[in-house]
């Protein structure tokens, strides 16, 4: 009787991590831009990682700070260690739904429009986002892209009053994942 | 025993379920991945010696430094400011690893250059290095007018000095650096002194804000120095304000080259004879 329990209860679990369709890659290209009359600064980081569960919707992004490249190295330190901190909060993070999960629609080959709704965290700040991700199902795997805008001031990033006109309110970001590839 | 076993395997499973609350929770780390540490300095000098620090590539660091008389000298001298000895420098960034500079001070009308690279980089990951270390090598010849009878030429007037600088960034605030430094003068100018200086050096910075830390750079010379001669202490404050740094600090030393500091420094720091000083690094980014 036991063993017929436990063994029922080993599919079950067997079962239920067949079913997961997680997408997964660690080579999400993410760029910022901040743009002002004084200077348009801009960044690049080729080694997001990103998750997503097709069966259930679950969206996961990670990104550590220091892989943002810059085209003048002084402006990579500052952004470190002036703005960001990235010492005391190495990554930003991401962790949400999609809205209106059609799992069907990621079998076949085509565009999906979704928006995905979670929270996200910077600086040490979690802040509740709401961003619309194109995915592509291709053979090769899922493409995603995404663009959106994110404010300093919301994730407690202090501009100097002397920097403010060199540094925009408003950031750009974009973020382009090549192909997803199925774990 | 069976059961046990299966139950075990039953919890693995169960807790890798439980996994889910975070997709990311096994994959995120790269087993690939290496870090470099940055930032150990504000600047590419401790406050008189050089730093862990380096230039980035193309990025052009003018550098005005200016070291006042005695603060002890009281209110006459205005506690020494005026009275300024100052050195200009032009330091450049030619990659990440590889860096020049040159200058020249007022006192002794002395022209220095160095070279200085980056052999290994402090980093974790992958690889993982404990320790950044650095290579400078530097010369100078002073052209000041010499009254003595016999007038120096051109090599006796040169030094010419090797440094390595091993150090550590311990933690976000606390950095901490070894420099011994060989140093080889064209001549004897003093009664005691050697041609060829060896001294230990050791410098430190602690970060107490996001743009502001406290500095400390010492050097003992162990062998070759004048009978006259103190160890150059500096103390000093670090502000960074995005492009600009400020070193300000207390300093028995008044040279500003590696020749001028080690063996030109005749005040005792613990006496009282300290010099109020500051250097003033502006990098500008050049080419695209």
């Amino acid at each position: 009787m036991k063993i017929k329990l436990v063994g029922l209860l080993l599919c079950i679990s067997i079962m239920l991590q067949a079913q997961q369709n997680r997408f997964f890659s660690r080579e999400a290209g993410v760029s910022f831009y901040s743009q002002t009359p004084l200077e348009d600064i801009e960044a690049h980081s080729y080694t997001g990682v990103a998750v997503v569960d097709i069966t259930n919707g679950q969206v996961e992004f990670s990104l550590l700070i220091k892989d943002f490249k810059f085209k003048n190295a002084l402006m990579q330190e500052h952004f470190n260690e002036n703005y960001m901190e990235s010492d005391r909060y190495p990554r930003a993070f991401f962790k949400g739904n999609l809205d209106k999960h059609n799992a069907s629609l990621f079998f076949k080959e085509g565009d999906i429009r979704e928006t995905v709704t979670g929270n996200l965290t910077l600086h040490g700040v979690t802040k509740a986002v709401q961003v619309e991700i194109l995915f592509t199902v291709k053979k090769e795997g899922l493409a995603a892209q995404t663009n959106f805008i994110v404010k300093p001031a919301d994730f407690g990033i202090q501009v100097p009053s002397i920097l403010s006109n060199k540094i925009a309110r408003d950031i750009k970001v974009s973020i382009q994942i090549a192909a997803l590839k199925k774990i | 025993m069976k059961i046990i076993v299966a139950i075990s395997v039953c919890i693995v499973f169960s807790f890798s379920l439980l996994g889910q609350e975070s997709l990311l929770a096994n994959l995120e780390k790269d087993p690939n991945r290496t870090e470099k540490i940055t930032g150990a300095f504000k600047s590419t000098r401790v406050i008189n010696a050089h730093s862990l620090e380096m230039l980035g590539k193309k990025n052009l660091d003018v550098r005005i430094l200016h070291r006042f008389g005695r603060v002890n000298l009281g209110i006459n001298q205005f506690f020494g400011l005026d009275i300024a000895s100052m050195r200009l420098g032009f330091d450049y960034g030619i990659s990440d690893n590889l860096m020049v500079g040159i200058g020249r001070s007022t006192f002794r009308k002395e022209i220095d250059a160095f070279i200085k690279t980056r052999v290994i980089q402090q980093c974790t990951g992958r690889i993982n290095n404990p320790l950044s270390v650095l290579l400078v090598a530097g010369a100078s010849v002073w052209t000041e007018e010499s009254f003595a009878t016999v007038k120096p030429g051109f090599s006796e007037r040169s030094a010419y000095y090797l440094q390595l600088i091993a150090g550590r960034k311990f933690n976000r605030n606390f950095s901490l650096q070894l420099s011994p430094i060989l140093l080889q003068k064209g001549m004897i100018e003093n009664p005691g002194e050697l041609q060829t200086i060896f001294a230990v050096g050791g410098g430190a910075r602690y970060k107490f804000s996001k743009r502001c830390a406290f500095t400390i750079d010492y050097h003992h010379p162990l062998s070759g120095l004048a009978a006259n001669a103190k160890d150059p202490l500096s103390v000093g404050l670090d502000i960074e304000t995005g492009g600009h740094v400020f070193q300000l600090h207390f300093s028995n030393a008044v040279g500003m080259n590696e020749r001028a500091y080690l063996t030109q420094t005749t005040d005792s720091f613990l006496k009282g004879d300290i010099r109020f000083g500051f250097n003033l690094s502006r990098i500008f980014h050049l080419g695209k």
